[in-house]
């Protein structure tokens, strides 16, 4: 399997996927900043930062979950674009003659490349999501962002937040990449992954003191669901022709 | 003489939306030959090696390489077999070295890359990618991936469409090279010249239906100067007999 995996790596560019996990890093990281010091400049316009969506922005356990949503839905994408590029062009039409021409198991290739792009998604986000959000915590700790001091406390619910939404951004991913399989379509992988992920951010929204529980609740669901379509996509692809 | 079966079909059916592309065929290709099938476009030619190859599930009936049925065993038959069919796909941001050594690793042998490059004549490609190759050179990269792990058996669907005529005597050569080493050729295509030169027997198939298995020496000798008409003849179902 490690070799299947390994095979994976050198024939896909990787580093396309890298490079758009650094992005979205980035990317994030400008709107923390400008979240963070949102009510700071609302309230130096004398506007009293009492509006829900600044309350969030004012403790840790409103501001982890929502950078985390914004995580989710960048490698939610992310992750479905990687499952399209990975698999779903690679079993389309004749282009499938290729990897239905070697003396392996079908399912073994299948599985590597679900593997691949799950991990690849999961760590990925894990650490972009830890990297940002203790280094806004750093930096907000010196300077005073937020009023709340981000201590260990707050650092190990950030893990513990990473890891659950890490999973379900890829099991996103590998849902989205089934419904994308059977029109063999890279757009329709991308819009299924918005449209799974929307959802999650507006139960955020709307209950931010349950957040936790409400997205492991998620993670669990689509982790099952994601299971149920994987082994679904292993049978289909071990009868497939090469047309 | 105790000839080996490299390729047998067995009431091969195959049917595509209710529609049926081939019907009962059965042939027999002994091991060592050049096996040529001949047919229009359309006629079953490349649906047939893809059945040979496991590709594809038979509607009825079965092939077999080696004794082994190429559906149900085909990850047995896949190790055995080179192919060529259809329009060949690459990773095309690889360089030619680059996707023979993935499909060296795949099959699980190794092979010396360079020298298979040298025979299909891609020695000098280095590290371009790929996707800035001529048909030409995606047609040779494509033989060569066929034959570098050193198949028993080589399926060859067209394999000298987009070749120029110097490549396609080098691709003649190389083909009858690799028989006098002991493989198994089958090679389908619509071109009657090609089938002539490198071929010893032939099947001509017309809408998925065997016309006639014959071995081409004997044809030539009793239709000395109008075999192309003979075979046209056979192709189009008496519409061009001579």
């Amino acid at each position: 399997m490690i070799k299947l995996i390994s095979l994976e790596l050198r024939r896909n560019k990787i580093s396309t996927f890298l490079i758009a996990s650094l992005i979205i890093a980035v990317v994030i990281l400008g709107f923390t900043f400008l979240f963070g010091y949102g009510p700071q400049i609302e309230a130096s316009k004398g506007v009293m930062p009492n509006d829900t969506a600044f309350e969030i922005f004012m403790t840790w356990k409103g501001c982890i979950p929502l950078i985390g949503t914004l995580f989710l839905g960048s490698f939610a994408v992310m992750s479905a674009i990687m499952n399209a590029k990975f698999t779903v062009a690679e079993y389309d039409g004749k282009r499938a003659i290729l990897l239905f021409s070697y003396p392996v198991k079908r399912s073994r290739i299948l599985f590597a490349k679900c593997i691949l792009v799950f991990g690849f998604t999961s760590i990925a986000m894990f650490i972009c999501n830890i990297a940002v959000v203790s280094f806004f915590g750093l930096i907000s700790n010196a300077v005073g962002i937020l009023p709340e001091t981000f201590t260990t406390s707050e650092f190990l619910y950030l893990l513990k937040f990473s890891v659950v939404l890490s999973l379900l951004a890829s099991s996103v991913g590998l849902v989205a990449m089934r419904i994308g399989f059977i029109k063999k379509s890279l757009s329709a992988s991308i819009v299924s992954a918005i449209i799974l992920v929307g959802p999650c951010g507006s139960l955020f929204s709307k209950f931010p003191d349950h957040s936790f529980s409400m997205m492991l609740i998620g993670m669990v669901i689509l982790l099952v669901i994601g299971l149920i379509v994987f082994l679904e996509l292993l049978t289909k692809v071990n009868k497939m022709e090469a047309v | 003489m105790n000839t080996k079966i490299a390729v047998e079909t067995k009431n091969l059916c195959k049917e595509f939306d209710g529609k049926s592309v081939l019907n009962h065929l059965e042939i027999r290709v002994d091991q060592g030959e050049i096996y040529g099938i001949l047919g229009t476009n359309g006629a079953g030619k490349t649906t047939l090696l893809k059945l040979i190859a496991g590709l594809m599930e038979p509607t009825e009936g079965g092939a077999y390489v080696l004794g082994e049925n190429s559906w149900e065993q085909r990850n047995k038959v896949l190790s055995n077999i080179g192919s060529l069919i259809e329009v060949p796909y690459f990773y095309e941001h690889l360089s030619a070295s680059q996707n023979l050594s993935l499909h060296l690793e795949y099959m699980g042998v190794s092979a010396d890359i360079g020298k298979v490059l040298r025979d299909v004549g891609l020695s000098d490609t280095g590290n371009k990618p790929v996707s800035k190759f001529s048909l030409g050179m995606r047609q040779r990269l494509g033989i060569a991936r066929s034959i570098i792990h050193r198949p028993k058996i080589l399926l060859l669907d067209e394999p000298i469409n987009g070749l120029d005529p110097v490549a396609i005597r080098e691709m003649r050569e190389l083909f009858i090279l690799l028989k006098n080493k002991g493989m198994t050729i089958l090679l389908s295509s619509h071109n009657l010249s090609e089938i002539e030169q490198t071929v010893e027997r032939v099947l001509v198939i017309a809408n998925g239906t065997l016309i006639e298995v014959a071995n081409l020496e004997e044809l030539k000798n009793t239709h000395q100067n109008n075999l192309e008409n003979y075979l046209i003849g056979r192709l189009s179902g008496g519409k061009y007999n001579d």
